[in-house]
């Protein structure tokens, strides 16, 4: 038997965020936004401020100005967005919706109904800068500040999860700490186009059939074999802030793999280096680089063995290195 | 000679490009990396299209609105038109993928289709 894990991930709220005033109607997540206009057929306000530049909430700012509202700004925290550069230009500068980098919410106005929201520039500690306030008089505010794998029950059965991605720590078969347990899509780490999470997905599916349809003979060979695996750790370091999968079992890898992850920065004529062992593998010229975007290597298992081979290291872990190397 | 300047959308890199023009041609693109930022450049300031999606209101469906798109990209200045052309459009459930909501959205020869199927619904109608 095999379980995939495929929970998908779910909107961080209001909570989550420290917003001081009140709690007025007018508050909704993107993704809340979304399916009342997309699914329900309801528009939640005629006047909208946006906190948070991820892609829902771009995606948000245009569907609400087609059907009708006025969306007034775009507030991120962050010097840089959030979203996908795309999104940026088709959902915000077609309709001249202004992105407003390093801001936050102050305050909320309004008892009953959102009155209108205070934006403040922030300085680079992520602090409100007084006397920088700006007030926008709207009926609702969007909150697009981020997603959450959905891991309360991968945790209960024992699942190691990355503090950074929140989601399962996994191997090149996408496979858990747990034998037999997989998981893939937003549950294992927040992914940008739904073409990867598809990608993960098949990858899931097909490694979780091979896992059930194998006899026991040949899992208890495995196991044996098991052994003598050759297993790469692989660690983030400058610049990367985790990878998918984190470790490759040789043997089982196929001959190609494809190395999952977002920097932490934005990063302009800057290197993705990959070092086996403290052997040069891999170094990509990448002229823009940011949070995001998701970014992928692609490792040849014909290179690995090469460098490992080259080295004429035996033992049985070997670490590769994944960094950016800023010019 | 004019100047403008647009972020390339072709892939992640999101490069700047600077395009010039004069008597309604473009002369000159700069800041690209490859052939598809000088393409999208001369399209995106001769003839900026956008693939328009919203939803159309269903009588006697299992919801009450379908999600549709117009079939190719339509010129920029004509998405506001062709969502004011489908907002008082209302369709008869049931709806399949791919059903043409509307032809010739606001006059660009382009349909509209379904992206979702909505089934009849005799109980719970939406209006």
């Amino acid at each position: 038997m095999a379980v995939i894990l495929a929970m998908g991930c779910r909107e961080r709220s209001r909570g989550a965020l420290n917003i001081p005033g009140y709690r007025p109607a007018g508050i909704y997540s993107a993704g809340t936004a979304q399916r009342l206009v997309n699914i329900e057929g309801y528009l939640p306000g005629r006047r909208v401020v946006i906190l948070g530049s991820g892609d829902i909430g771009l995606i948000m700012a245009r569907r609400m100005t087609l059907e009708g509202a006025q969306v007034q700004a775009v507030a991120e925290l962050m010097p840089y967005s959030g979203g996908l550069k795309r999104n940026i230009v088709q959902c915000l500068d077609d309709y001249g919706i202004p992105l407003k980098l390093s801001h936050t919410v102050v305050d909320i106005k309004g008892k009953e109904r959102v009155e209108g929201i205070m934006l403040a520039r922030v300085d680079e500690k992520s602090r409100p800068i007084p006397g920088t306030e700006e007030f926008y008089e709207c009926d609702t505010l969007l909150l697009s500040v981020g997603l959450i794998p959905e891991n309360e029950l991968s945790g209960q059965m024992g699942v190691i999860l990355n503090p950074v991605t929140s989601g399962p720590v996994v191997n090149e078969s996408l496979e858990t700490n747990l034998e037999g347990v997989f998981a893939c899509g937003n549950v294992l780490h927040v992914h940008d186009l739904v073409d990867f999470v598809s990608e993960e997905a098949k990858a899931a599916g097909k490694n979780a059939a091979y896992y059930v349809k194998r006899s026991k003979y040949e899992a208890e060979g495995e196991e044996k074999k098991a052994s003598r695996q050759t297993t790469i750790w692989i660690h983030p370091e400058y610049g990367v802030r985790y990878t998918v999968p984190s470790v490759l079992h040789m043997q089982r890898m196929a001959e190609e793999q494809v190395i999952r992850f977002r920097v932490g920065n934005e990063y302009k004529n800057s290197v993705i280096r990959v070092e086996l062992d403290g052997n040069l593998v891999q170094g990509r010229k990448r002229p823009v680089m940011a949070p995001g975007e998701m970014e992928q290597v692609k490792l040849k298992k014909k290179e690995l063995s090469a460098v490992l081979e080259k080295a004429g290291r035996t033992e049985a872990a070997h670490h590769l290195v994944i960094r950016v190397e800023e010019n | 000679m004019e100047k403008r300047k647009l972020i390339c959308i072709c892939c992640p890199m999101g490069c700047r490009l600077q395009v010039s023009t004069e008597e309604g041609k473009v002369v000159s693109v700069t800041g690209n990396t490859c052939p598809r930022g000088a393409a999208y450049a001369e399209k995106e300031v001769m003839n900026p299209t956008r693939i328009v999606t919203t939803t159309v209101r269903i009588v006697g469906g299992s919801e009450p609105v379908v999600s549709v798109k117009t079939a190719q990209g339509i010129p920029k200045e004509k998405i506001f038109a062709c969502v004011r052309e489908l907002e008082s459009v209302e369709i008869e459930a049931s709806v399949t993928i791919g059903d043409v909501i509307f032809p010739n959205i606001a006059g660009t020869g382009v349909d509209v289709l379904a992206t979702k199927n909505v089934q009849k619904c005799t109980k719970n109608v939406h209006k």
